[in-house]
């Protein structure tokens, strides 16, 4: 596989290694059911919370897919289904329905209309570039305050909120390494006194978020630094 | 290295499409082929001209969206490759490549090289149920499986549902038998019997 992508034969020359990223932690609650607050909207497979925890290890994605895929899903939205097969078609005339439509049609006439000359690779490479240096897998305050400027300027909300996520979070955590946190010999420093929480950002207005605390409490287990030695 | 593409282009569905010819300068041997024409597509955007529409999406060679018929094999030259795990080492410098969608009735084309394939989805759903728990199943450590069997289960996970084998084979199910003794061979097969 390597070979074939790099055209260098790992048994004679080194493989070359570089981080990368793949994949963002953190996303919807669900039930046992895999099913969101919404009902009958499942969040499944690699959109799953997480097997994990908070933090996702490697290689787990596939994983997740197949095991929600094949002995979860089968078994939990049937139970969902089959309550509902009974109902009619939902008329598209609900005032939400509308209101929802009209929302988004707004939206992508506005991106439509402004006619722009750049292509979306465009975006996405210097979104990307911007999220890539400053929201990383080492992050600190100077450069996501810079972070969190840029995007303003010029892009879509999302990166920003990861970076105001990551700013709040004065510790070091899991795939979260913020250099101001770190112990002498670079490891995560955590702050498990103050940020034993996930943060649950509700969308209160254009751009604008509230942060809602929801806390981690352990019963069985004492949360430590994790140790790689 | 400089590429010469002839690329199917087609508006949708309903409308003849024909071969546009494109020159692409400065392509690394590196590229994949998506990326080959994503630098072609960076430049028409440029230019204000229509980009070539293609699918994609893990680029990793494990989804199975990047559906294209290069120089008249799906996929391209290598075996057992995806479109998007192709490199443009697998070319030389000068060449004309020829690009087209998965050519198969069951898959109609959006636009360009895109190919509407949910006629796999309707076949998979023509046999489609949902169970609902109504007790529990005997334990699966109880019931053995013959070595067999669970090679063969395996083989029908690893397909993709790219749609290589049915843009590739008038008969449907002889390319994946053959070269990848997987499943959506038999999910056509079975299909087909069905409809009969
Ligand atoms: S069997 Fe057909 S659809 Fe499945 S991976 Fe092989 S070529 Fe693609
Ligand atoms: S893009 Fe997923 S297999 Fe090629």
């Amino acid at each position: 596989m390597y070979k074939q992508i790099t055209g260098v034969d790992p048994y004679h020359s080194p493989m070359m290694i570089y981080p990368a990223v793949h994949y963002t932690m953190g996303g919807l609650w669900v039930d046992y059911n895999l099913m969101t607050t919404v009902p009958g909207l499942y969040a499944l497979g690699e959109a799953n919370f997480s097997d994990h925890g908070a933090n996702r290890l490697g290689a787990s994605a596939l994983m997740q897919g197949l095991a929600d895929g094949y002995f979860v899903i089968p078994y939990t939205i049937g139970a969902y289904l089959s309550s509902e097969i009974r109902t009619k078609a939902i008329s598209t005339d609900h005032e939400e329905f509308v209101a929802a439509e009209n929302r988004v049609r707004e939206t992508l006439q506005k991106l439509m209309q402004i006619k722009g000359t750049k292509s979306v690779d465009h975006f996405h490479r210097q979104l990307g570039k911007i999220m890539w240096e400053k929201c990383g897998m080492a992050r600190n305050a100077v450069a996501l305050k810079e972070a969190i400027a840029e995007i303003q300027e010029h892009f879509l909300e999302l990166g920003e909120l990861m970076c105001m996520d990551a700013l709040q979070r004065n510790e070091s955590c899991g795939g979260h390494f913020r250099e101001e946190h770190q112990t002498e010999e670079g490891e995560a420093m955590r702050d498990d006194d103050n940020f034993a929480f996930a943060a649950a950002w509700e969308l209160t207005g254009d751009s604008q978020w509230k942060m809602n605390k929801e806390e981690l409490k352990f019963e069985n287990i004492k949360i430590a630094q994790r140790s790689y030695k | 290295m400089n590429i010469t593409l002839k690329v199917w282009k087609q508006r949708n569905k309903d409308e003849r499409g024909r071969f546009e010819t494109y020159q692409v300068q400065d392509v690394s041997e590196d590229m994949s082929f998506l990326e080959m024409f994503d630098v072609l597509n960076e430049r028409l955007i440029n230019e204000g001209k229509d980009p070539v529409a293609f699918d994609h999406d893990c680029r990793e060679g494990i989804c199975g969206a990047c559906s294209m018929y290069i120089n008249g094999r799906p996929h391209g030259p290598l075996q057992g490759v995806t479109t998007c795990q192709l490199h443009m080492r697998s070319f030389k410098d000068g060449d004309t490549i020829v690009v087209e969608p998965w050519r198969s009735a069951a898959f109609p084309v959006i636009k360009d090289l895109a190919v509407d394939r949910s006629s796999f989805d309707r076949i998979m759903a023509a046999g489609g149920f949902v169970s609902v728990n109504t007790g529990n199943a005997q334990d699966a450590n109880s019931i053995l499986i013959p070595k067999d069997d669970a090679d063969k289960a395996f083989e029908a996970a690893a397909c993709i549902g790219c749609g290589a084998c049915v843009a590739a084979c008038k008969k449907f199910f002889c390319y994946a038998i053959r070269f990848s003794k997987s499943i959506a061979a038999f999910i056509v097969a079975s299909g087909k019997g069905r409809k009969a």
